[in-house]
């Protein structure tokens, strides 16, 4: 899943470790999310839009491969 | 004690064990020499493990996991009835007295099944 949380991390000068201690993760996991390798929990989603002070949607981009209509 | 500290110390700890086990299977050595190694270098890793400070394990390292495992049980369980198969039959022409090592292997890789259904049920009733 894509994201802007590299950009948000930028945004409020937090360096990947100072962003892993305060969500309480690993550096690595921050690392995965970045580069779209790992998708986080919905818990983890939610405490870091709250961090950012944001809502889910402006950090993770769901995008639907999926025609429009087609449910299936 | 940050992350990498540990994993050194875990590593001497490791393979001072493995020496320990390893010096016990091939001399003679009291039984319980190994067995006290492991406990204490189990409760020496513990005890080094509460000193990191840093987040030694998430959800992301949860899910590496359950998908290691899932990978080697997917691997080893049918390998071993196989190779069992395998060392069974040909135990009575070719390879004389492997059979026994084929009977270990298949109940290994038997009671690996039975305990990853018996885990699965547990699992799927939780969530």
């Amino acid at each position: 899943m894509k994201n802007r949380l590299k950009v948000y991390r930028a945004m409020h000068d937090l360096t990947q470790e100072a962003l892993a201690g305060k969500l309480h993760i690993t550096r690595q996991t921050i690392i995965s999310i970045e580069k779209g390798q790992y998708d986080p929990s919905l818990p983890l989603a939610f405490k870091i839009a709250s961090l950012f002070g944001v809502k889910i949607e402006d950090i993770f981009i769901w995008e639907d491969n999926k025609k429009p209509g087609n449910i299936i | 004690m940050d992350r990498r500290k540990f994993q050194r110390y875990r590593l001497i700890v490791t393979m001072i064990i493995a020496v320990l086990v390893g010096w016990s299977v091939t001399g003679e050595v009291n039984v319980f020499i190994p067995l006290l190694g492991i406990g204490t270098g189990a409760t020496v890793l513990y005890l080094l493990k509460r000193q990191v400070k840093e987040v030694m394990e998430d959800e992301r390292s949860h899910h590496i996991d359950e998908q290691a495992a899932r990978t080697a049980v997917g691997i080893f369980a049918p390998a071993a009835v196989l190779v069992a198969l395998v060392l069974i039959v040909l135990s009575n022409s070719v390879l004389p007295g492997y059979k026994q090592a084929g009977i270990v292997l298949a109940y290994s890789g038997c009671a690996l099944m039975v305990l990853y259904h018996i885990a699965h049920l547990y699992h799927n009733r939780k969530h």
